[in-house]
Order: structure tokens, then sequence, then C-alpha cells
């Protein structure tokens, strides 16, 4: 058939769309909430959404309407926000999870993060993204690469320097 | 504490930081405290983009398990003509009073579309094109029961009898898997797991895992009919076996949203084979070659066979 039937009621195509933006989901709306499990409530709201409404939305355009959704939803959890602490205000001096040692994380900080990790010399970065992404211990690294556990410390140490100088002051 | 910091030297210590063997104040101690927040900033940084470059299954399982429990899954009422609107809302106001309203749940398809509907009792219907089911939420605690117009596959979940209404005639199982296929006069019934009793106007009868009951103009005819586990045309391939070519042609149409012309050919020629949904033309090339018909398209969805 010549027409883009491709229905996102099915679920076949359902979660082909989901498994194409979730993450990206997810990370815009880290950056907008910097609250990890909120962002990955909203996501599962959103998606939830998407598929109540998967009849009226085109295939075309699920990309724009996802990332809308999300929007909407975050601008809504500020407004309760705003509501649950202006009664906390007036309640109690309850203090916000916004403790002083609350450490922002903006988009350009985590981008710059990952694109440094990408570009540290090899053999750090071997060392670095066996301990980050297959949460390997140091010693179990220096086994699989058949160095000391010594020489997996220093590369990691000397990754994070790297890393620290090429973010700069933050 | 004093003999582990024995290990850790200039050339280490970040190493034993991160993975928690020295602690903040130690860090702190040894650096400047520009460096000591970055540093801070650093390993939060760290843990996030981990966490955001992790998989997403978890929050799509948890998503399929709420869309479940939602128990409102996607499904279009009747096209309203204004005359029910009006019906519907007496029976609305009557409702506010009573509680009692009036419970039909539609399910329907389009051309070309299936859909995968869970029942109140966890039972599963998969829906093929054109296809029509309902059911009323209320009497559904009394009995299973639905109506069925067009084709659907059952996975009966265990429990008191359930109920397959059609103009043909009806099903009736305790549990178990089966499809039918109730189109205009066209009756099919293929049973896959466990024993399928199937009513008919003028007679009755139990099948057993692959046995097929069908009728054609009147005559009901039973036969062992399958090797499959389940029907083809959930795996987008519809498949006859000894059935009058107009039958065919009406899946064909309900597929693929055509209109097809039959008239110079003999429609009770009778068909065996599949036919595939993704593609049109595939699906008219494996049908009408294997018939040795010929088929022109006069607009893009009217097409007239001859031979």
């Amino acid at each position: 058939m010549s027409k883009d039937n491709r229905n996102i009621c099915e679920s076949k195509i359902f979660e082909a769309i989901y498994n194409a933006y979730a993450k990206d989901i997810r990370r815009f709306l880290f950056y907008k909430t910097q609250d990890l499990d909120k962002a990955e409530d909203i996501l599962q709201e959103v998606f939830i959404k998407l598929w109540e409404n998967c009849n009226k939305v085109d295939h075309d355009k699920v990309k724009s309407y996802i990332y809308s959704i999300a929007n909407n939803m975050f601008l809504n959890e500020v407004k309760h926000q705003k509501v649950v602490q202006n009664y906390n205000k007036y309640n109690k001096n309850e203090s916000t999870n916004e403790s002083p040692e609350f450490i922002m994380l903006e988009k350009e900080f985590l981008e710059k993060l990952e694109s440094t990790i990408a570009t540290l010399p090899e053999k750090q970065r071997e060392v670095f993204l066996m301990n980050r992404i297959e949460k390997k211990k140091y010693k179990e690294i220096a086994l699989h690469l058949d160095i000391s556990v010594k020489a997996v410390e220093k590369r990691m140490h000397q990754a994070l320097v790297v890393i620290r100088k090429e973010i700069g002051d933050v | 504490m004093k003999h582990q910091n024995s290990h850790i030297n200039e050339e280490t210590f970040l190493a034993q930081w991160l993975e928690g063997n020295l602690s903040d104040t130690e860090l702190k101690n040894r650096i400047s405290e520009a460096d000591y927040n970055v540093y801070l900033k650093l390993r939060k940084g760290l843990h996030t983009s981990d966490k955001l470059n992790a998989s997403t299954q978890h929050s799509f399982n948890k998503i399929q398990q709420k869309i479940a429990n939602k128990k409102t899954p996607i499904f279009k009422l009747y096209p309203v003509r204004w005359s029910i609107g009006i019906a519907a809302s007496i029976v609305f106001l009557f409702g506010l009073f009573s509680i009692l309203g009036n419970n039909d749940i539609i399910y329907e398809t389009n051309f070309g579309e299936t859909k995968t509907i869970t029942l109140l009792d966890d039972s599963q219907v998969i829906l093929n094109s054109k296809s029509t089911i309902v059911f009323n939420e209320n009497d559904w605690k009394k009995g299973r029961q639905l109506t069925l117009d067009g084709e659907a596959y059952f996975k009966v979940e265990k429990g008191n009898t359930f109920t397959v209404n059609t103009n043909n005639g009806s099903v009736t199982v305790l549990g178990t898997q089966f499809n039918v296929n109730s189109t205009n006069d066209f009756f099919d019934v293929v049973c896959y797991e466990g024993k399928v009793s199937v009513t008919l106007e003028s007679s009755e009868h139990i099948l057993l895992p692959t046995e097929r009951i069908r009728k054609i103009n009147g005559n009901p005819s039973k036969s062992s009919a399958t090797q499959f586990s389940k029907p083809t045309w959930i795996d987008g391939e519809s498949t006859f076996k000894s059935v009058p070519v107009r039958y065919v042609i009406t899946a064909l149409e309900d597929q693929f949203n055509i209109k097809i012309d039959s008239e110079s050919i003999d429609d009770t020629t009778v068909f065996s084979g599949s036919f595939p949904h993704h593609n049109l033309n595939v699906a008219l090339i494996t049908v009408f070659d294997a018939l040795e018909m010929k088929y022109n398209k006069k607009e893009k969805h009217n097409i007239q066979l001859r031979y």
C-alpha cells in the first residue's frame, strides 16, 4: 500500500516508537526536573497518554507530539510543586529537597562530560567505560586486562584528572 | 582507616574516592575547594549519565502494566447517529439514577487492522480486519458472552462457559484457544486447544484440537483442519483451504480496503492457499495467478477480475 499506514495503536509500532524516543525524552525531562525518578515517572505518563491517543496522532508527527506532552506534563508538575511548597510554607517550615548541597546538572555540563569521556586516551577510556558501563570493580578490570589493580587505579585517576581539566570550572 | 589509607597515594586517590574507599572529607583535605566542588559535580554527573544511558525497558514494562490496569484500551463507539445520541443520553440519565447503565462495550477494527483485546476476565481476543465484538460489562459477571461479526482468535481463561454468538451460530467453550470467522454467510471455527462446542441452527458439533467446522451455503462440514498452532492471519497472512474464491475476495477487500469486481469470473471456484497482509500486489498475484485469473486496477482501489 502506498500510504503510510503505520498505526500507533499497534503494539509493535508503539514499542518501536518507545524504543526510538524513550531515552531522549527521559534525558529531556531530567534536564528540566533535575530529578531522575520524576523524569522516569513523567516518561511513563507521556507514553500512556500517547497510547490513549494513538488513534488521533499521525505517525509522522509523533516526535513533536511526545515532546510537547512531556513539556506540558513537566509544567503541570512544576505548578503542582509550587502548590505543595506554598502549603508547606504556611503549615511548617520544612526544608525542600533543594538542600544547599544540591548540585544542578545542566544539559551543557552533561553533554560536555560525555563528549570528554569519549575523547579520553584509549587506555584510560577502556578502564573508565568498564568501570562505569559494565560496572566492573577495579579488581575485575585488572584481571580482565591482565594488569595490576594499581595500574587500573592510576588510569582511572588520570581519566578523572583529564575530565576535570577539560570541563573547567563549573 | 589508617591501614587502608596507606594504600592510597597521589596517583590513585581519585579512583579510590570514586569507588567509595576514600571519603568526601578526606578528598576535601587533599585538594583545593574549587577542585573539590568540580569533582563532586563530576561524580554526580557520572552517576546521572549512567542512569540516563541505561535501558528504558523497566519503564516500558511499567507502562504496559498501567495500560492494562486502566482497562480502557482503544475502542470506538458506534458512529453515533443523532437518534442514537438522544437514546444514549436518555439511557445515561436513567443511569444517573439507577447507576446500572447499559454498558455495552464495542471493539471494532478497520480495513487491514488487527487489535489485541484483553477482556474483563483476562481472556484475550485478537480481532482480524473489519471485525466487531460487542459485550455487556454488566452481563459479563453473570456469564461470559460476546457477539462477533467477522473474524477473531480467542484465548480464553479458565472459568465458567465462554460463549461467542454470531449470525451463523454460537461457539461455547470452557477455557481454550480457537478461531472464529463469521463473515456474512461464511462460518468457520477452528479449535487450537481444549474443546469447543459449536451450535448451528440445526445441529451441534464438538471440536477437538486441530479440528475445524465450516458452513458454506448452509451446509456444515467438519474436517481435521490445520497443522498450525494458531491462525496464520495473526502473523500477517490469511490462509484458506478449499474455500470458494468469493470469500477470499471478501477477505482481500477487508484487508486492503479495495473493491473487487468479480462479475466476469466464477466466484465459486475453490481456492487453497494464502496471501500476505503487507503488500496488496503480492497478495493479488498469489491468489489470482494460482486461479489463472487476470486482474486489472481500474482505479487505485478498484480491481476488475477476468479470465
